[in-house]
């Protein structure tokens, strides 16, 4: 338990004012370097789960019971000071659409900049271009230099995961992170996610509705249906066992 | 992807039309512009500009009438030249002025004049155009003391003109912080704030005026009464702005940038500088434009009842404060050149605001090129 990264316990979210479940009774844990995935359709509440980790839910819901804990750090007692440390700095997000996750008026380097002095390191362009680099950029002075505009998805998909962990955060939740790549960048993309765990001891929860990506790079694997957690197992048991049935449905629907 | 091409589609048609110089070729923009350029430039260099200083007085050419510039002089070409003109009154005992025609007096350009320090800082005695004394020269006619009009329509520019500049700088700052806020905070934040803009927009703005300027001090100097009344004037106009951009700002909050930069721990403060007031720049910049004159016209209103600036500094509303009655106006007419610059000055304003919300305004745009 203390080797874990990240613990959930009974994550519920509802939307406020007495509206409805968004999420239901989430519990899940996360170490260095493992890879959870979670699956679900669309609505069920993935990425909403991503960002309740984040504490950064959009105002229309509330997390109405639970507890997050990061490295035994209850995040429901944390100042927003603390909070906003914490984001990017111990858990960090990318976003399904690249194109937009930059703001159009700045250049992508001046936009990782700003998040290396949100969290008072130094923001010189040695650091951006190391950070690019890593991403598996292959001209980072140019991509730096670039509006987002300027940028293929690919590209800004590898920067948006450049700023990601540029505070060196423990966890990188990555919210369908291909899904607007074609496939050949998609591989890549998802190689890059592999080789910075490996390099920097990251856990990752991989967020998508592609059980093939889920197959091929997660340890483990959380299903959600409407909010709630049909389904938590090692990846090797989702194929054999008797897994619950709308887990089989999704399976199924994937072979046909 | 869409989103990208859409971007690009966007800065292409923006820089296209930058390069068209589509704004400069809507009607009456161009000569906006210029106008607005002369009359900085004029009130930027009023010491320069103006033959004579706004104190000068000479009671012997009470309400002289405008120079008349004459090229003949005894029957021969001269180069351009006025008379020196002498009071003189009529069977009714009013006043009117005749010209001393034996002598003319040129019209010189960069001759030597009243000494003065440009801005406080360079001094120099040459006027643009002036001439040599006993004569004066008075391009737009004088008032009761005989201080040249002209002149002081000059130095009242940089009262009248940077009021509003002044005065849209400080309530812009207010606007944009508290409409940003209340927008990208949302909840009681924004309640809050919303509700404090309802009560300032509730008052009447001109009585608010009245009412504020009542608050402050009789014996403040004029300096102090100028900066009291760029406060009062943005303190009046804020709120507009402020829920306006409020509106735009909580759309802009659900911006993915804003997100990705939140979930990095940017602070709130450096998220709505940065990301969310930036995007309400094609607004609030037409905004800006068309809010200048109403500081304008809220200046001469307040110094045109005598609650602003105090004679003998001059500006354009307590100029016009001396041709409130009739008599006067019939008798000297060009006591109402001070209308005509405020005129002039708001309309070219409110052209260039027009016209540069619309050029601004992406569905407009994206309608006419449809
Ligand atoms: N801002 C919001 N306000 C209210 N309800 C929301 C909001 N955003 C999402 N929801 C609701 O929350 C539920 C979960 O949405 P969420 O975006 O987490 O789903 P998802 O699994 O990420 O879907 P997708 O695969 O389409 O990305 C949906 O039913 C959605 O309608
Ligand atoms: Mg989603």
């Amino acid at each position: 338990m203390s080797q874990d990264l990240l613990t959930v316990r009974n994550l519920s979210v509802h939307l406020r004012c007495g509206g409805g479940m968004i999420l239901q009774d989430i519990s899940l844990s996360l170490r260095p370097r493992q890879v959870l995935g979670v699956v679900g359709g669309s609505g069920s509440g993935k990425t909403t789960l991503g960002l309740a980790l984040l504490r950064l839910l959009p105002p229309a819901m509330e997390q109405t019971s639970g507890s997050i804990l990061y490295r035994a750090e209850d995040l429901a007692a944390c100042s927003e000071v603390r909070l906003r440390a914490l984001r990017g700095g111990a858990l960090s997000m990318v976003y399904q659409e690249p194109a937009s996750a930059f703001d159009p008026l700045y250049t992508v380097g001046r936009q990782i900049a700003e998040a290396l002095e949100a969290h008072g390191d130094s923001a010189g362009q040695k650091r951006i271009v190391e950070l690019l680099v890593m991403a598996g950029v292959k001209d980072p002075q140019r991509v730096a230099d670039s509006y987002p505009h300027e940028l293929s998805g690919g590209l800004l998909q590898r920067a948006m995961i450049a700023q990601a962990v540029s505070c060196s955060p423990g966890i990188l939740i990555a919210d369908e992170p291909t899904s607007s790549l074609d496939v050949r960048v998609q591989a890549r993309v998802m190689e890059l996610f592999m080789r910075l765990k490996d390099q920097l001891g990251l856990g990752i929860i991989l967020i998508t509705h592609d059980l093939g990506l889920i197959r091929h790079f997660a340890d483990d694997v959380l299903v959600l249906d409407h909010g709630v957690m049909v389904d938590h197992c090692p990846v090797g048991s989702l194929l054999f066992s008797e897994r619950a049935d709308y887990t089989r449905r999704l399976l199924e629907a994937e072979s046909l | 992807m869409n989103q990208a091409s859409a971007n690009s589609d966007c800065v292409a048609a923006v820089t296209s039309r930058a390069s068209e110089l589509f704004f400069l070729r809507r009607p009456g923009v161009l000569a906006s512009l210029w106008a607005l350029g002369f009359l900085y430039a004029a009130a930027l260099l009023a010491e320069f500009v103006a033959p004579y200083s706004f104190v000068t007085e000479a009671r012997a050419y009470s309400y002289a009438p405008p120079s008349k510039i004459h090229v003949v002089h005894e029957g021969r070409l001269h180069r351009p030249f006025v008379y020196d003109v002498q009071a003189a009154f009529d069977a009714n005992h009013r006043r009117y002025y005749v010209e001393d025609r034996t002598r003319p007096f040129a019209l010189e350009i960069f001759g030597r004049g009243e000494p003065y320090r440009l801005l406080g800082l360079f001094s120099g005695d040459r006027h643009l155009l002036t001439v040599r004394e006993p004569a004066r020269l008075f391009l737009l006619g004088a008032d009761a003391r005989g201080r040249d009009i002209f002149s002081r329509l000059v130095h009242g520019g940089r009262i009248s003109l940077t009021i509003g500049l002044a005065g849209v700088a400080l309530s812009f700052f207010i606007g944009l912080l508290v409409g940003g806020a209340a927008g990208y905070f949302g909840g009681w934040i924004d309640s809050a704030l919303m509700r404090l803009c309802e009560m300032v927009m509730m008052v009447p703005g001109f009585y608010l005026l009245l009412a504020l300027r009542a608050a402050v001090p009789d014996n403040f100097t004029s300096v102090q009464v100028y900066g009291a009344i760029v406060i009062i004037l943005s303190f009046i106009s804020w709120a507009g702005l402020a829920r306006v951009i409020r509106g735009m700002s909580l759309s802009l909050r659900e911006r993915d940038y804003v997100l990705a930069a939140r979930s990095m721990g940017v602070s709130d403060l450096r998220i709505i500088v940065t990301h969310i007031l930036p995007h309400t720049l094609s607004y609030s910049l037409a905004a800006v434009m068309l809010s200048i004159p109403g500081y304008i016209l809220g200046e001469s209103a307040l110094s045109l009842i005598g609650l602003g600036i105090q004679d003998p500094y001059a500006s354009w509303g307590n100029m016009l404060s001396e041709a409130m009655s009739l008599v006067k106006v019939t008798f000297a007419p060009w006591l109402l050149w001070p209308a005509v610059f405020i005129c002039v000055t708001v309309a070219c304003f409110n052209i260039i605001g027009d016209a540069l919300r619309d050029v601004l305004d992406p569905d407009k745009a994206a309608g006419e090129r449809s």
